[in-house]
């Protein structure tokens, strides 16, 4: 099928729906990993008002570095995009969240007067959403509602380069990927053995977060990444404890990983695993190289595998004994909330 | 800018820092002991590793660099006097008893280093006196077998130096040095060996003014710069597999490491105790690493 090709677009005199539509024509999909449509995203966040949009140019995926070349070389049309999804929203105020000092230093340059930069460490909890919104504006996201509902918007910087795009009248057809320590544009739609050639099996994303290529797989939107797997070359465990220390959400890694190398459901591990984020902080922490996040997934699936297998009954027995034991350990206070975990300091960068 | 995805040492990596630590130590004591140290060191690593190789039958697992670290540190342990065929029982029997029987590196429950100089201590105890008249006895058996000796005394004795042992105090000093390169580094944990050592001077400290004209305990500056103190807190005692990875374990283990070697250099029969104060916190172990789940 022939890409559609579109008339650019003024956007500075275009109305707010027709540029709207223009997003929801080019199939702009969100780029920082969840692919959500950003028009319908947007569309969203515009029900709820006041607007607040975020740039996220956070990138704390260990070794990547697509969005940062990304800004660095084409900051002028990321900053287009933001003032186009502004602008749809009216929105009474622009963030812009980097991980690169100059690059943040150069921004601070362009921005008009209801935009506001920000330099962060890529750590991980500067990255996610809500903890973004958190330390930009101070509004703290509660954990049953969604950012969108709040007037929120956390947009992606490929993703505000792709509406920038998609306005000019041109559809993104290709994406910065890094490939394992290069990073380059790369067409969508290349098969994942055509960008890496190697012997050892290949990782789409990065390396800690990234699955297994499965067969012909090819490069979508939302992959930032391409990666050697080092797992293969993996030595034993030495039980050194550095996983434990990396995680920034306290997970008693190393016992996962002693759990699932059994190879058998554990459902008293349920709370750990769900606390987990596939961070991937453990994976490059580990000096010998085991992929701890592929043990604690495997862990995940076998638990999922067996909560299906027994009955309800039974289930919610084992979920009381759990709160049980939960609400007499000390768990409680480990388990902080978000807004004093990010107080903690960060352990990694 | 990135972040970074590689650790910040990979496992043969800190294998390699471990050896270069240990350099140190080892010029040192040959300085005092003889070159024959080095002998006993090569021949202790070549047995470890030609075990390792022949037990697995492969050389891959040979590529962690372990064996070659239990090798070094069961040279270090041995006094240079020893027959040759002393380290290489030693070597051959802690990796074979200390490490692939229970299913080789990460697995082994007993620090295999101590594994193989406990064996050859408990069966040989003869060969391993120093014996190359350099030294004479050592002071922690001048220690052990005082006749009515006040603390003046002890420290007037010729095998004392000038807070510790004669000779040893220096090959002490150099273990300190390459511990706390090791911990600069952050490969191994600071608490670990700061409890061993707390370990054996709060005992000594408590028991120095029991001492009397008779019978003294020696100085917790002595205990601290004695025997092989700080081979052990820093090299030893904090071999991964087998030492706690969280905060309080660690102190427990290490406070236990350090007033079991206290209590077995002052009233048992080993002149130092270090190796068997190692293997009972291995037993411990278990109890100590937390197996509880949130």
């Amino acid at each position: 099928m022939p890409c559609p090709s579109f008339t650019p677009i003024n956007w500075e005199r275009a109305t707010p729906n027709n540029l709207l539509e223009r997003i929801a024509e080019a199939k702009v999909l969100g780029m920082g990993g969840a692919g959500f449509p950003t028009a319908e995203k947007i569309a969203l966040a515009r029900k709820h008002p006041p607007n607040f949009v975020i740039a996220n140019g956070m990138e704390t995926d260990p070794g990547v570095n697509a969005d940062r070349v990304l800004l660095e070389r084409h900051l002028n049309d990321v900053l287009t995009g933001l003032r186009i999804v502004a602008k749809i929203l009216s929105a009474v105020h622009s963030f812009v969240a980097i991980s690169n000092d100059n690059t943040a230093q150069v921004a601070q340059g362009l921005l008009s007067d209801n935009e506001t930069v920000l330099y962060l460490k890529p750590t991980f909890q500067n990255g996610a959403e809500r903890e973004l919104i958190q330390i930009l504006t101070g509004h703290e996201v509660k954990d049953n509602s969604f950012p969108a509902f709040d007037g929120y918007l956390v947009v992606n910087v490929h993703t505000l380069f792709a509406v920038a795009e998609a306005i000019a009248g041109k559809q993104l057809t290709k994406r910065m990927v890094t490939v394992n320590d290069e990073t380059r544009w790369i067409d969508i739609g290349t098969p994942v053995e055509a960008i890496l050639e190697s012997s050892d099996p290949i990782r789409v994303g990065c390396y800690a977060t990234g699955h297994r290529a499965r067969a012909n797989e090819v490069l979508t939107t939302t992959v930032n990444a391409i990666s050697t797997d080092k797992s293969v070359h993996a030595l034993p465990c030495i039980h050194c404890g550095w996983c434990d220390e990396a995680c920034p959400r306290d997970v008693p890694v190393k016992l996962l990983f002693e759990m699932a190398e059994q190879l058998k459901p554990n459902l008293d591990a349920q709370y750990a695993l769900n606390r987990c984020n596939d961070c991937g902080a453990c994976v490059v922490a580990c000096p010998s190289n085991i992929h701890l996040l592929d043990h604690v997934r495997a862990l995940r699936q076998r638990n999922d595998t067996e909560r299906k297998r027994i009955s309800k009954a039974t289930q919610a027995r084992i979920r009381v004994d759990a709160r049980e034991h939960r609400m007499r350990s000390d768990v409680i206070r480990s388990g902080t909330k978000r807004s004093e975990r990010m107080q903690q300091q960060h352990k990694w960068q | 800018m990135a972040v970074t995805d590689r650790p910040k040492f990979q496992t043969t990596g800190i294998m390699v820092h471990v050896v270069i630590a240990l350099l140190p130590g080892l010029g040192v004591s040959a300085w005092f002991l003889g070159p024959k140290v080095f002998l006993v060191v090569l021949v202790s690593i070549l047995a470890a590793v030609a075990t390792e190789a022949i037990g697995t039958r492969s050389v891959q697992t040979l590529r962690d660099g372990s064996a070659v670290v239990t090798g070094v540190l069961i040279g270090l342990c041995l006094p240079p006097s020893v027959a040759i065929w002393v380290p290489i029982v030693a070597s051959m029997s802690a990796i074979a008893l200390g490490k692939l029987v229970f299913g080789g590196l990460g697995k082994n429950l007993f620090n295999p280093a101590m594994v193989g100089y406990a064996l050859v201590l408990i069966a040989f105890p003869m060969q391993l006196v120093y014996l190359d008249g350099l030294t004479g006895a050592t002071a922690l058996d001048v220690l052990k077998h005082q006749e009515r000796e006040s603390l003046e005394q002890l420290i007037n004795h010729p095998a004392f130096g000038l807070v510790g042992a004669k000779h040893f105090e220096w090959m002490n000093l150099a273990f300190l040095v390459g511990g706390l390169y090791l911990v600069l580094l952050r490969i191994v944990p600071w608490l670990l060996p700061l409890s061993v050592l707390l370990g054996i001077a709060v005992p000594a400290l408590v028991f120095l003014p029991l001492g009397d004209a008779t019978y003294s305990f020696g100085s917790p500056w002595f205990h601290l710069f004695a025997g092989g103190t700080m081979l052990t807190a820093f090299f030893i005692a904090t071999d991964p597999v087998t030492s706690p990875s969280a905060k309080l374990p660690q102190i427990i283990y290490g406070f236990f490491v350090g007033s079991v070697a206290f209590f077995i250099r002052c009233f048992g029969t080993w002149a130092d105790g270090f190796a068997f104060a190692i293997l009972l916190a291995n037993a411990f172990l278990p109890m100590l690493e937390p197996k509880k789940l949130p």
